[in-house]
């Protein structure tokens, strides 16, 4: 089965081709980074407009690179939420006058549930799974028990853990995107600023504290004129922020008996959690997607698209619409 | 008027006073710096109003909804710049929920007046200092005393 797939729901207007829910036959990624990095972040109105720019040149290149036509396209899928309403709707209208124009049938795609399926590009999921989702917007434990049934079992009580990053990178004034750029300073420091202990109940998450920890002791040096060392207090930082990540993985792989851990999500692509991660008790197959199925794009909603559409198959129409906040539990 | 609160559970007593006395439809501002608990402060609001969800940061996707009863959560953190605020502006006129914007002056041209503006200032760890300014929407006594 040939998937079109489409992904405009932040900053990246990428449309992929892929082949039963493995094969990846194109993956084009237009990033919009650099027009955002003149803001210091994405801006949503600017997003829509950069997808409409780029959203047609996209679709033509993802299909010239796998070297198929419409009429070889079986069913087309997009990402319907959660994102930026304004750029998911640029995504989601070409997705809808592609399937329209062609007959083919379409279906909307969870953004998060395509991050966990990036990892089928990888290796094959063995279930029941555990995914921890680490982004920009989500922070994260889901438990699949099969393909397409997930249990959400914690997530961030404030901000997401991505979020926390690009904010203290803005205190910080080292640039952006905040994680890369947190992540790359905290390589050449060591983690010797005390963190506030964060505890949260159950398998939830909380990362504001610490933002705002770090933000005052940044504050504090600064009024008494005495340079706070960035390095360092990214260092320091990066080590609370997962120490969290680490604990709450690790209960869960206890209580839930999981046969993989798998993880999605931009965050995914920072460099302390690929080194420590493997560092987990328990002896679990871990997953990681390679890097450029880390970040947004569109092969992992085609991956995922085709799971969807075997759980239920020929259910489709072309009413639905984009959802900022789209529950990953309610909506599959 | 300026509050000092002094605790997190000072915060959360002021929040469940404050929430009774506004009236769905009217925009609530919410500005401070990063980490001065902005979104704290709207969590408390949801809980004294009985909503259950987790009302975590709007940052990522700039709105969230939650209720009944209607509660949308508003950061214009993202549209800094005067980037008119079009995704979000059915939300802004929806006259049957609490709206919560933090950083509004970001989109201060796309606010109705009046609005009730509250400007949170960090002291240390668990205090702040709060400046409430609402041209008249609220009654002063019922939001000091219990």
């Amino acid at each position: 089965m040939i998937i079109l797939s489409v992904e405009t729901s932040c900053d990246e207007t990428s449309v992929a081709i892929t082949k039963d829910g493995q094969d990846v036959l194109s993956n084009v990624v237009l990033s919009q980074m650099n027009t955002h990095a003149l803001y210091g972040g994405v801006v949503p109105e600017i997003a829509s407009r950069e997808h409409v720019k780029g959203i047609h040149q996209v679709f033509k290149k993802a299909m010239e690179e796998a070297d198929v036509t419409a009429k070889d396209i079986d069913l087309v899928a997009v990402t319907q939420g959660p994102g930026l309403i304004g750029s998911l709707l640029v995504g989601i209208n070409a997705a809808k006058a592609f399937a329209f124009a062609h007959q083919k049938p379409i279906i909307g795609v969870h953004h998060i549930v395509g991050h966990i399926y990036a990892n089928q590009i990888e290796k094959p999921m063995q279930f029941p799974l555990l995914a921890l989702v680490i982004s920009g917007g989500h922070t994260e434990l889901i438990l699949m028990k099969g393909h397409y049934d997930f249990v959400r079992l914690g997530k961030t009580e404030d901000d997401a853990i991505g979020e926390a990053y690009d904010k203290i990178a803005r205190v910080l004034e080292i640039g952006y995107p905040g994680g890369p750029k947190v992540d790359a300073i905290a390589q050449k420091g060591q983690p010797v600023y005390k963190m506030p202990d964060v505890s949260v109940k159950d398998l939830n998450f909380s990362y504001s504290g610490l933002k705002s920890h770090i933000i005052n002791l940044h504050h504090h040096h600064h009024q008494k004129n005495e340079p706070v060392n960035k390095e360092d207090l990214a260092a320091s930082f990066q080590q609370a922020a997962f120490k969290q990540i680490f604990e709450k993985t690790q209960i869960a792989i206890e209580k839930y008996h999981p046969k993989q851990l798998v993880i999605a999500g931009g965050v995914a692509s920072n460099s302390y959690i690929r080194k420590h991660i493997h560092t987990l008790k328990d002896s679990i197959d871990v997953v990681i997607p390679a890097f450029e199925y880390c970040t947004d794009n569109a092969a992992m909603i085609g991956i995922a698209a085709y799971y969807q559409w075997q759980k239920n198959p020929h259910s489709f129409s072309m009413n639905f619409n984009g959802e900022a906040r789209h529950s990953i539990e309610f909506n599959i | 008027m300026i509050i000092h609160l002094q605790s997190l559970s000072q915060t959360e007593a002021f929040a469940k006073r404050f929430i009774k006395q506004v009236a769905p439809g009217t925009i609530i501002a919410l500005e401070g710096d990063l980490g001065a608990g902005k979104t704290t402060f709207v969590k408390y609001c949801a809980k004294a109003l009985g909503i259950r969800e987790i009302v975590d940061s709007p940052t990522f996707t700039l709105l969230k909804t939650y209720g009944p009863p209607s509660l949308h959560h508003i950061d214009a953190y993202r549209l800094e710049g005067g980037h008119y605020a079009g995704d979000i502006e059915d939300a802004l006129e929806d006259q049957e929920a609490y709206i919560f914007v933090e950083w509004a002056s970001y989109i201060s041209e796309a606010l109705p007046t009046p609005m009730i503006e509250l400007h949170f200032k960090h002291i240390n760890e668990n205090e702040r200092e709060l400046t409430l300014i609402q041209e008249g929407l609220l009654d002063v006594e019922k939001l000091l005393n219990d």
